[in-house]
């Protein structure tokens, strides 16, 4: 479970790789809480690069769904992009964009928070 | 009764992590040292200390005798000067002259051969308090009637008591004397000796040896020596340690017979006895001055006795005239018996038995050669006070060194044990040095004793403290035990009430022959996250849900149970379809969520007079529909139906989506536990396995039908755990009743 920031303009884009599942959501979770803390309103928007993510189970769905309340609360600006065909999968049963935005790609993504 | 005893020690040793109990036994073992060594000043002990001291505190004392005799044998005096020469009434003496007592002429004539040679002084350990009844005028006495010449030719010769008289006249001699404790026929209230002046101190009968009695010899003898002296030593269990310079008898103050026999070879008239507050300094004749202990005694350094084999001489020698004459010209001449059974054999303190005449011999060579060994008076102090510092820095120390341990109260604080060992060997090896050196008694071994015995104690806090840090932990482990055997049981008991809340196709469908349907639920973890329910709403709507909760253990199976039950009763109650159901579900749940977690679920209603099929399917997989003619369909979720599982988007408004099943048509729902059991290469079973499964079976009964896939991915997992819930729903609708 690695998380790498890079800055992209004005968005920080945070490459996740790893699976996210029952063993790995906590540290998931714990390690997204900083950019999730300095999410808010007038900071630089979060994208999550999910290219690196092969699988997620409901835990991990339940660990992006409380972190867009989070953001959502305080205003800030958060996505998602690059989702692998597993994932893009998952996401899909559970009309999971209605929660969290998704984008095809990268740039989209960046174009859109920007 | 023991038992508590047991623990009464415990408790004291435990408390105050074993300080207090450390701390009186060093008291109390000090003061016992202190006691056992009062006989310095023994006439001014009470009886009582001297008793308890004694009793308490002999262990202490045999090991300060064993250490000092100890001392004395690893370094035994070497003889430097040879003043004394011992004329020995031996074996052969006895067998020449006859046996003991001698009649005095004899005794006489030796003294005269000794005196032709010039010593410096003639000793004798020799009593002779009764009228020698060799005398030829008590012989006279003795003859039978008729011998009047012989009997006045007889008593006209000289007795042999006069004859000695003259001897003991004729030169420097010394007569010795027995202090004696009680009385006898033989002994007198005093004998004459020269006077003894002390100067610089109270009395010092206060400190000096007094013995009421003594057995001196007669007094004309008396008179006839140039001096007299006590022979007495104090033995300690048959062992000589220490001989007295000064004495008294009757409280008058008497000399030894060394320090006598060195004023009469000086010529000496008197012997000064120096007193200080404590009592005698030293005792000193002539030039030399001895310092003693406070009741006038000395320690000896002895020799070893074969190293002064060659300043034995036997009697017959000298009566035949046959020693050279430095043997005895200028020498100190010591006459005594040492035939054995006739002398005193004490033990000296390198262990061999010597005659007494020996040891007089050895106390007057050492203080030629300079060994006076002292016991300071300030030396059992200093012990104390070395022993009470090291004692109570030990006590202070030991404890915290346990407690600032890593891992406290899990092994013994080793390091000070040999710091303390280190410390005994250096003081020991200093008391051999101060021994040899500076002939000074220092004891180190009640220092030794003392610190073992209060290291032992703390040993045994430090015991006890781990034994009951070990007991707290093996009772907070069974504590935890116990209470994952709760949690289990009660995890169990959840187990078994959700098992029971969920619904058994045979009890409930047993005469429903419009559908065949049946069910798995095998969870991971006893507790499952995962749901399934199906009722009969009316005569004819059979409903039916299957979810997967996002989550496992406690919370999921808790929230499954809830959202079971709530999707129950608003299927029963609300009479709008599943979409309203999964509606007012989400709204519901989404009130009495705590844990933000959400479900997904399939909830639909099967007609089973028509078999119309409504499905709502909330961000679940979708179900299969296996078709009679063996078409496989998954039904996915519309574009305008469905929506994301419950508790994921507040409000949403979910669209149910509609199929029309043909008699014996199967539907299959299942939970991802299915499709993405895993084996331990970490290859799940996959929706195509699935599929295949299904195309297998599909000509099974429901119950076959869900046995054969549970089989088949048992064999796909194997030996790996599984990582999630897995559900099995089948319902096939057979309106003309099962074959």
């Amino acid at each position: 479970m690695e998380l790498v920031e890079k800055l992209n303009g004005v968005v920080k884009v945070v490459t996740v790789t790893g699976r996210i599942d029952q063993a790995s959501a906590a540290a998931f979770q714990e390690k997204l809480a900083p950019w999730l803390a300095q999410s808010k309103a007038g900071e630089a928007p979060v994208l999550l690069d999910f290219s690196g993510v092969d699988y997620i189970s409901s835990v991990g769905l339940r660990v992006l769904m409380l972190a867009a309340k989070q953001v959502k609360a305080q205003q800030g600006k958060i996505a998602i992009a690059a989702l692998t065909p597993v994932v893009t999968e998952v996401f899909q049963i559970s009309r999971f964009h209605l929660v969290f935005p998704v984008h095809p790609d990268v740039a989209t993504a960046v174009a859109s928070l920007s | 009764m023991i038992r508590k005893s047991l623990d009464f020690l415990q408790r004291i040793f435990f408390a105050g992590q074993g300080r207090p109990a450390a701390l009186l036994i060093l008291g109390w073992l000090l003061l016992i040292n202190v006691l056992s060594e009062v006989d310095w000043s023994a006439n001014q002990q009470p009886a009582a200390m001297q008793k308890v001291g004694d009793f308490l505190g002999s262990p202490l004392r045999a090991g300060r005798q064993a250490l000092f005799d100890g001392y004395q044998r690893l370094h035994p005096r070497q003889r430097r000067s040879a003043p004394v020469t011992i004329v020995a009434i031996d074996e052969a003496s006895l067998k020449q002259i006859g046996q003991w007592p001698w009649p005095r002429n004899r005794t006489a004539a030796l003294i005269n051969a000794i005196a032709s040679q010039q010593p410096a002084a003639i000793g004798l350990d020799i009593y002779m308090p009764e009228e020698d009844q060799t005398s030829p005028a008590r012989v006279a006495d003795n003859l039978p009637n008729g011998n009047t010449d012989l009997a006045a030719a007889l008593r006209r010769l000289p007795s042999h008591d006069a004859q000695l008289t003259s001897a003991l006249r004729g030169a420097p001699t010394v007569l010795g004397a027995a202090g004696f404790d009680f009385q006898t026929l033989s002994t007198s209230a005093g004998f004459r000796t020269v006077p003894l002046q002390s100067s610089g101190g109270p009395d010092p009968l206060l400190h000096v040896r007094n013995y009421p009695w003594v057995l001196a010899s007669l007094p004309e003898l008396q008179a006839a020596a140039t001096g007299q002296a006590l022979l007495t030593v104090e033995l300690q269990s048959g062992v000589v340690r220490r001989m007295p310079m000064v004495m008294a008898v009757n409280g008058h103050l008497v000399p030894g017979f060394g320090i006598e026999m060195l004023r009469v070879a000086t010529g000496s008239p008197a012997i000064q006895v120096a007193l200080n507050s404590r009592g005698v300094k030293s005792v000193e004749v002539a030039d030399l001055s001895v310092p003693t202990q406070s009741n006038g005694e000395i320690w000896l350094h002895f020799a070893e006795a074969r190293s002064g084999a060659a300043r034995y001489v036997s009697a017959t020698a000298i009566l035949a005239g046959k020693v050279a004459p430095d043997l005895l010209a200028g020498k100190l001449v010591m006459v005594g018996l040492t035939g054995a059974g006739l002398s005193d054999q004490p033990t000296t303190a390198l262990g061999e038995r010597v005659p007494g005449i020996e040891i007089q011999a050895q106390s007057v060579e050492a203080l030629f050669d300079g060994r006076m060994i002292l016991r300071p008076w300030w030396m059992r102090w200093l012990e104390t006070l070395l022993t009470a510092t090291i004692g109570a820095l030990l006590i202070w120390f030991m404890p915290r060194a346990q407690a600032s341990r890593a891992v406290p109260s899990q092994t013994l604080p080793l390091a000070s044990v040999w710091l303390t060992l280190s410390l005994n060997l250096t003081l020991g090896a200093a008391g051999f040095a101060a021994f040899i050196y500076g002939g000074q008694l220092f004891d180190p071994s009640a220092n030794f004793v003392i610190l073992a015995v209060v290291m032992g104690s703390l040993l045994l806090s430090a015991m006890i403290q781990i034994s009951r840090h070990n007991e707290a932990l093996a009772r907070e482990q069974q504590l935890m035990r116990e209470a994952a055997a709760v949690a289990a049981g009660e995890r169990s008991a959840a187990w078994r009430i959700q098992l029971g809340s969920l619904p058994k196709a045979e009890q409930l469908l047993l005469k429903e022959s419009r559908v065949d349907l049946a069910t798995l639920l095998e969870p991971v973890k006893d507790v499952g996250g995962d749901l399934y329910d199906f009722f009969m709403i009316d005569a004819r709507r059979l409903g039916f849900v299957i979810g997967d909760v996002s989550g496992k253990g406690l919370p999921a199976s808790l929230f499954m149970a809830v959202t079971q039950t709530l999707t129950r009763t608003i299927a029963k109650h609300v009479d709008a379809g599943p979409a309203a159901v999964a509606e007012l579900a989400n709204a519901e749940l989404a009130s009495m969520n705590p844990e933000a977690l959400f479900v997904t679920l399939l909830v639909g209603v099967l007609d089973v007079e028509s078999g119309q099929l409504t499905l709502v399917n909330a961000g679940h997989d979708g179900p299969w529909l296996i078709r009679k003619n063996g078409s496989l369909e998954h039904l996915e979720s519309p574009p305008d139906a469905g929506g994301p599982p419950l508790c994921m988007v507040d409000d949403f408004a979910y669209g149910a989506q509609q199929a029309q099943l043909e008699p014996g048509d199967t539907l299959v729902m299942y939970t991802d536990g299915i499709t993405e059991a895993m084996n331990a290469e970490h290859e799940i079973y996959g929706g195509e396995r699935l599929e295949g499964a299904l195309q297998d079976t599909r000509t099974l009964t429901a119950r076959d039908m869900i046995e054969r896939i549970r089989v088949d991915v048992g064999k796909h997992v194997g030996g790996a755990e599984p990582s999630d819930d897995m559900t099995l729903l089948v319902i096939r609708w057979t309106p003309g009743g099962q074959d």
